[in-house]
């Protein structure tokens, strides 16, 4: 192999390495995306690892597409150092319908998003088994 | 057997159709309906989406809809649901009207083609069809009515009374198939999950007609019955050719009436030797860009399920001379945003623009003569001057609300699920497929019903006009 085809070869091994470390982490990531949203919240430390267990088990991270999912390890790797990367904003969706999902599964936006109190984890939000399931319409809150 | 009518396929079409014909005929009149797909209780579909595990869910629950075509285009997606009632059991319910000049695009904008038929020629079907479906929607509406919606409109959410105050009449309860009281159907209770209504408040053609119109004796319905061609003679039809259960088979009536999706309306017809030069041409639907708009100090709350209203104010207008008219829908699903006490201080909204059909856009047959070949390049330029524009004006046309950050998709949507064009009307052959009556220019005892026949693609979801037209082309026999 001469000079210049191993500088290509690791151009192209490097990135692969570090988007697969990223991926295999997929799952801590997505732990650390609920810890950093929920802080200011009073969420007991299980309720997090229940819901993981149960996304796993609903396998509802067949919804996030392989890229998808690379795509948010890297959005979130960066975004960490504080450098937004191009499509930041569709990483900020991604994220917000992760920590949406575990919201929905406890009591929070029931008790209608009041911080002072404690969170319950209720189980794992599906709208096919909960029926009148939007916590934010006309049924709970007045226009 | 020989039959007075053979229908094919069970959605909003066929059915329409098939219920203002038994309305006109005697007692002794026989129909064949065929239907390529099953039967499937409404509770059969919610019992298997809850018996899954929720990432194994799909949108369609009647089967895999992406196995009976071939696609040359995988990024553009055609969604619909092939079995009975059809795409009824997937839709959201959204029925707005379409506007007056929708139909009259040509002469108004010198755009496209224009309908041979006007808003007015259509408006007392809208009324019959609104009053079947019991619709829910608003006293005020941006189209005229000659009759009042016969359901209270659903309740706007904040976000949805801060642009009502803005733009009036042009931004409205979203007109809709979802029950706002409990009537003939129980009360939406805003599940968020339209497609499979968890507590059966969405019109469906299982829970408008299974129990009576097809129950009617003079009825008889086959089920994965798929046809593939018509038998015609002498530009008359006699028949169809269908496959059953891997078996050969034929039926022959006085009367044939396609209404299957605008994929297989033309595919039947393309098998069947139609040599119009339009047939299968002007495949085609909206196009449909996302925004999420984060509110500041604003909470976004209230409202019904998953699309509370439609804004209008994009709609029609001089712009339809350069680029297309924008129906707006305002979402409320279950999105949040990740910040603290920010939670619910955003909005969510859908543009979705109308195109302007082109013959490059096409279905044809392919080797396998049950399976039609779709080529889908691209929507045309109307619509991305139309995004351009949105692009760039955006925060005005939202200027209302108490905007933080504006964030609107640059890709659009793979699929509105709304199949159109293949079989367009027109005043007569050399321009279309089809009369204003839905009926063949060529074969005059075949009626070709559904989305094929939209010459036009409006912003406006579809489906409430396709079952109007079926009221109307079926009002029109003697």
């Amino acid at each position: 192999m001469n000079r210049r085809s191993f500088i290509r070869l690791s151009l192209l091994a490097i990135p692969a390495a570090i988007a697969a470390y990223l991926l295999l982490n997929f799952d801590k990531v997505v732990k650390r995306i609920l810890i950093a949203d929920t802080q200011s919240l009073k969420v007991p430390d299980e309720a997090i690892d229940r819901f993981l267990n149960e996304a796993k088990r609903e396998h509802f991270w067949n919804k996030f597409s392989f890229s998808k999912k690379m795509f948010i390890c890297v959005q979130h790797f960066f975004s960490s150092l504080g450098i937004k990367l191009k499509y930041h904003t569709k990483y900020v969706q991604y994220r917000s319908m992760i920590t949406g999902q575990f919201l929905l599964s406890t009591d929070f936006f029931l008790n209608k998003m009041d911080p002072s109190k404690d969170v319950t984890y209720i189980g794992f939000f599906n709208p096919y088994k909960t029926g009148c399931s939007n916590p934010f319409s006309s049924l709970r809150f007045t226009s | 057997m020989h039959y007075d009518l053979i229908v094919v396929g069970t959605g909003f079409a066929s059915s329409f159709f098939v219920k203002k014909f038994l309305e006109k005929s005697s007692p002794t009149v026989r129909v064949l309906v065929l239907e390529r797909g099953e039967y499937i209780p409404h509770q059969k579909r919610l019992q298997d989406a809850r018996s899954k595990p929720l990432g194994e869910v799909s949108y369609v629950s009647g089967g895999q809809a992406g196995v009976t075509y071939k696609n040359n285009n995988p990024e553009k997606a055609w969604i619909f649901d092939p079995s009975f009632g059809g795409s009824s059991n997937c839709w959201t319910g959204c029925t707005p009207r379409f506007m007056p000049n929708d139909f009259e695009l040509k002469s108004k904008y010198n755009v496209g083609i224009d309908w041979p038929l006007s808003y007015s020629d259509i408006e007392p079907y809208y009324c019959e069809t609104e009053d079947i479906m019991a619709i829910s929607g608003p006293e005020v509406t941006p189209y005229p009515m000659s009759k009042k919606y016969p359901q209270p409109a659903h309740e706007l959410s904040t976000v949805d009374k801060l642009l009502q105050r803005e733009y009036g009449e042009l931004y409205i309860s979203q007109p809709t198939a979802r029950s706002s009281i409990s009537n003939k159907r129980n009360k939406c209770c805003t599940s968020a999950i339209c497609h499979l209504c968890p507590v059966e408040a969405k019109f469906t053609i299982e829970n408008g007609f299974k129990k009576d119109l097809y129950a009617d004796p003079r009825i008889e319905i086959q089920y994965q019955a798929q046809v593939v061609q018509l038998d015609i003679q002498q530009n008359v039809v006699r028949g169809v050719q269908y496959k059953q259960n891997g078996q050969d088979k034929k039926a022959t009536a006085d009367l044939v009436a396609l209404g299957a999706n605008a994929i297989f309306n033309a595919h039947i017809l393309l098998n069947s030797g139609d040599t119009n030069v339009h047939t299968g041409k002007n495949l085609s639907e909206q196009v449909g860009y996302y925004a999420y708009i984060d509110l500041k100090d604003f909470q976004n709350v209230g409202g019904s399920s998953i699309i509370t209203a439609n804004g209008f104010m994009l709609y029609d207008g001089a712009h339809r001379a350069e680029r297309g008219a924008c129906i707006v829908e305002s979402h409320n699903d279950v999105f949040i945003r990740y910040e603290e006490g920010k939670w619910r201080n955003i909005a969510k909204f859908k543009f979705v623009f109308e195109d302007i059909p082109q013959a490059t856009n096409k279905v044809e047959r392919s080797a396998d003569p049950l399976i039609p070949q779709l080529t889908y390049t691209s929507h045309s330029d109307y619509v991305a001057k139309a995004y351009t524009h949105l692009k760039d004006n955006i925060g005005n046309i939202l200027k209302t609300l108490p905007i933080e950050n504006i964030y609107l998709d640059d890709k659009y949507q793979p699929s509105e699920a709304h199949i159109l064009g293949t079989a367009r009307m027109s005043k007569d052959a050399a321009s279309g497929v089809v009369d204003k009556n839905l009926v063949h220019h060529q074969y005059r005892n075949l009626f070709v019903l559904g989305g094929s026949s939209f010459p036009t693609i409006t912003p406006s979801n579809p489906s409430l006009t396709i079952a109007a037209l079926s009221l109307r082309a079926a009002d029109q026999l003697h």
